[in-house]
């Protein structure tokens, strides 16, 4: 195989967009069959597939591929109608890719089976394009190049110069689509023909040549003296010429054609390689619009270089801390202006890469659609699955890692949450439920709400099953039992289906969505339906918080969760049931003391404060000592050998080069109270 | 009689792949230089009947020596080897009478089709 690790990178990024697409697409299409656009999508992604995998040497993929491209050809061409069978046939090809895919991923070779597959592709291209065939062939070996328009003054031109003797060519050439630098190429064959020759007109313009710009074929007006053989000589010496035609006329005869058809005209082509001929009708097409729209430049950038990107933004905020406080220390004014300035910078940067970072949730909900469409299958039920706020953005991190809880709590939702549709006709509910997920921002958080009309939780379900699985209920409001669901092993599935409960119970979709520093809330109401409320942070590295002394020791805690901050007084600790509360706004809240939670020697002289924080619904009041300031730090991970240790999301350096930890603020709260 | 190539690369690898390329494919690798200078030396040497020319090097680059080398033998037969993103540069070489380009990393197909269509 050629050396092409370079780009395999690159194939499998393109690959999964490409086949992103083509799921989306598909499904858009079982709305829309008759849809020319949504055709027009998917044949091209195939095509790209196709060409990629073939480039690359992945010879299953590229069959499977071209046997998918095959069958959507005539489909293009209305000689196969858009049905369900095949609808399906397309998702099963596309599982297979995505399982080759996987394969070439993990290990570098596509050992899948594609045969059955590919027979029964071939299967519907021969059975119901056999008819017309020979109707597509004709059309299809007369491609149209798109010539430019000609002026009055080049006809002028041109005739004196046929009075002298010079022919009059019209010249298509099309680079393979798989040649790199197009421009280049067609440049090359441009400078030799100018060697014989005068060019008339050519699009596009000799200055986007230059520029390197070539999206489509090239095709110019020519004045030569040479015979056509010689003209087809000088092209046909370039390597990677997919197609070309050189074609003897009068400046007459193309200016009557434009004016006949103000468009393009078909000329016979000779063809090089005639193995892709049918999508040169549809690039013709497409190449003016390309060329308009301005493009927009981007680069495809390696994550792990994004994230060194990150953590050195990271070091040098922990850096410029660290000077601030030398300079504040030892009173040096002079550095203030230069200060300010490399603070003012550092903020810009940071907040670049944090954008940088930044990921449409779309990136998480493409593939939900076809997920909602196979389990909507499976169970025999009527699902409408909608979504909203695709385009919210979320650090890569959160985008990565939500999913896979999203799935949990969606399959959920169609399986226990969404009734069959006779039992929704008897409740007078629709026949088809309808399960909506939504996205939008709310200040430096972002919420995602998943919401179905189904049965709701039946705290008394729950109470039962909790009750047999020796987990005590009792005082608990029906709003506490339904959160139940979320204790650990817990399931309320009377009969475990292949769809949920698995075994990963709603702890672990908890326990993730606290990983990342998000907080889930349920509200249901049994008959209508339920709604998971996930509070996620847009960021993840770089937070606002407050560092705060307990007896000789510094924490931060993320001003995220902070609600308000006072003077605390001993007297105003009421003890409740052998626990400490706290009389905050009329209400009593739970009330912690960080130096006895951890474990700490109190330091008797200083003042105490208490930290109200907000937790979900729920605040906390959290006595510390001594507050010390607000500060922007950056979250470094413990390492992997401290895992076990709970109270704490992390360490940070902070401006003296001392380390302190961050409280996991969430954990300390809501922990089991043993002691 | 097999065609005699002169393979200009600074990258030995490029060298050895470009060699086993050809010579299985029935040319005859008549020389090996690693820059421009030595390019232009080697062909004054050899007189290949072509030329196959990377275009960055170190000391003299691939399009300086194709432009001296067409100074010595205007009919010389040079294919410009470049790395992608290299665009301007291929068509500067183009100006200065490269017969054709191969972009890297290489393929078999093209290399040997280019180089079929250059002699022909």
């Amino acid at each position: 195989m050629e050396d092409n690790s370079a780009y395999l990178d690159l194939f499998f990024e393109e690959t999964d967009e490409n086949l992103a697409i083509l799921n989306q697409e598909v499904l858009q299409l079982e709305q829309n069959p008759e849809d020319k656009q949504i055709i027009d999508a998917i044949f091209r992604a195939a095509h790209t597939l196709k060409g990629m995998a073939a480039t690359m040497g992945f010879e299953t993929m590229a069959e499977l591929t071209h046997a998918v491209e095959s069958v959507f050809e005539l489909v293009k061409s209305d000689q196969v109608k858009v049905s369900s069978e095949l609808i399906s046939l397309f998702f099963e090809s596309l599982d297979l890719l995505t399982e080759i895919v996987e394969n070439l991923r993990l290990e570098n070779v596509e050992a899948v089976d594609i045969s059955d597959l590919v027979n029964r592709l071939h299967q519907v291209a021969n059975e119901e394009g056999e008819a017309s065939d020979s109707a597509v062939l004709n059309e299809n070996s007369q491609p149209k190049f798109d010539f430019p328009d000609l002026e009055e003054a080049d006809q002028l031109a041109v005739q004196s110069a046929e009075a002298t003797g010079y022919q009059f060519y019209a010249i298509g050439i099309r680079v393979e689509e798989e040649s790199m630098m197009k421009a280049a190429r067609a440049f090359m064959i441009l400078n030799r023909l100018e060697q014989i020759g005068d060019f008339v007109q050519m699009k596009p313009s000799a200055d986007a040549l230059e520029q390197g710009e070539l999206d489509g074929p090239v095709t110019l007006y020519f004045l030569s003296k040479e015979e056509k053989e010689e003209i087809e000589k000088h092209v046909e010496d370039s390597s990677e010429i997919e197609e070309f035609m050189v074609t003897a006329t009068t400046i007459e005869e193309e200016m009557k054609q434009q004016d006949d058809t103000q468009a393009k005209q078909s000329v016979p082509v000779n063809t090089i390689d005639s193995e892709s001929l049918k999508e040169v009708n549809e690039s013709v097409q497409k190449t003016p619009e390309r060329k308009k729209a301005p493009a927009r430049q981007t680069i495809r950038v390696d994550l792990t270089r994004l994230d060194q990107f990150m953590n050195l933004v990271s070091e040098l905020v922990i850096h410029r801390t660290r000077l601030e406080d030398v300079s504040e220390k030892n009173q040096l004014q002079e550095l203030n202006e230069p200060l300010t300035q490399v603070g003012r910078i550092t903020t810009e940067l940071q907040e670049l890469v944090l954008q940088l970072r930044m990921q449409p949730f779309n990136v998480v909900v493409q593939r939900f659609p076809r997920m909602m469409r196979d389990l909507t299958n499976e169970l025999g039920k009527e699902i409408d699955f909608l979504t909203e706020g695709e385009d919210t953005e979320l650090d890569r991190t959160v985008v990565s890692e939500i999913g896979e809880p999203l799935i949990h709590l969606l399959r959920n939702a169609a399986d226990h949450g969404i009734e069959m549709p006779d039992e929704r006709e008897q409740a007078g509910k629709p026949r088809t439920g309808k399960i909506k997920l939504s996205a939008y921002p709310e200040g430096n958080r972002v919420i995602v709400t998943l919401a179905d009309d189904g049965k709701g939780l039946n705290p008394r379900l729950i109470e039962q099953s909790a009750n047999k699985k020796g987990i005590s209920t009792e005082g608990m409001s029906d709003e506490q039992i339904q959160n139940l669901i979320f204790h650990p092993g817990f399931s309320t599935a009377a009969s475990v289906t292949g769809i949920s409960g698995r075994g990963v119970g709603m702890d672990a979709v908890k326990e993730k969505i606290s990983s990342l520093n998000g907080t889930i809330e349920t509200f249901s109401e049994v008959g209508k339906g339920t709604t998971f409320r996930i509070t996620l942070p847009l960021t993840l590295s770089i937070i606002q918080s407050l560092l705060v002394k307990v007896g000789t020791e510094t924490f931060a805690i993320p001003q995220a969760v902070i609600d308000k901050v006072n003077r605390f007084e001993e007297e105003e600790a009421i003890s409740v049931h052998q626990k400490e509360v706290y009389k905050y706004e009329g209400h009593t809240i739970p009330l912690i003391r960080v130096s006895k939670a951890l474990d700490i020697a109190e330091v008797d002289e200083s003042t105490q404060h208490v930290v109200v924080v907000l937790i979900g619904e729920n605040r906390y009041a959290l006595v510390v000592d001594e507050l010390i300031h607000q500060k922007e730090i950056v979250i470094k991970k413990l390492g992997r050998e401290l895992n076990e240790i709970s109270n704490f999301l992390g360490a940070t350096i902070l401006g003296d080069g001392s380390i302190s930890l961050i409280l996991d603020v969430t954990s300390l709260c809501t922990r089991k109270k043993d002691r | 009689m097999s065609k005699r190539v002169l393979i200009v690369d600074d990258a030995a690898f490029m060298r050895i792949k470009l060699k086993d390329i050809l010579e299985k494919n029935g040319y005859e690798v008549a020389g090996e230089a690693q820059n421009g200078n030595e390019a232009v030396e080697k062909y004054k040497e050899v007189q290949p009947d072509i030329v196959t020319m990377d275009i960055t090097m170190p000391e003299k680059d691939g399009v300086e020596a194709l432009k001296e080398i067409k100074a010595m033998d205007s009919s010389a037969i040079v294919l410009m080897c470049s790395a992608m993103g290299q665009q301007t540069m291929v068509m500067d070489a183009i100006r200065a009478g490269a017969m054709d380009f191969i972009v890297k990393p290489f393929d078999t197909e093209r290399v040997i089709k280019a180089l079929d269509k250059a002699i022909s």
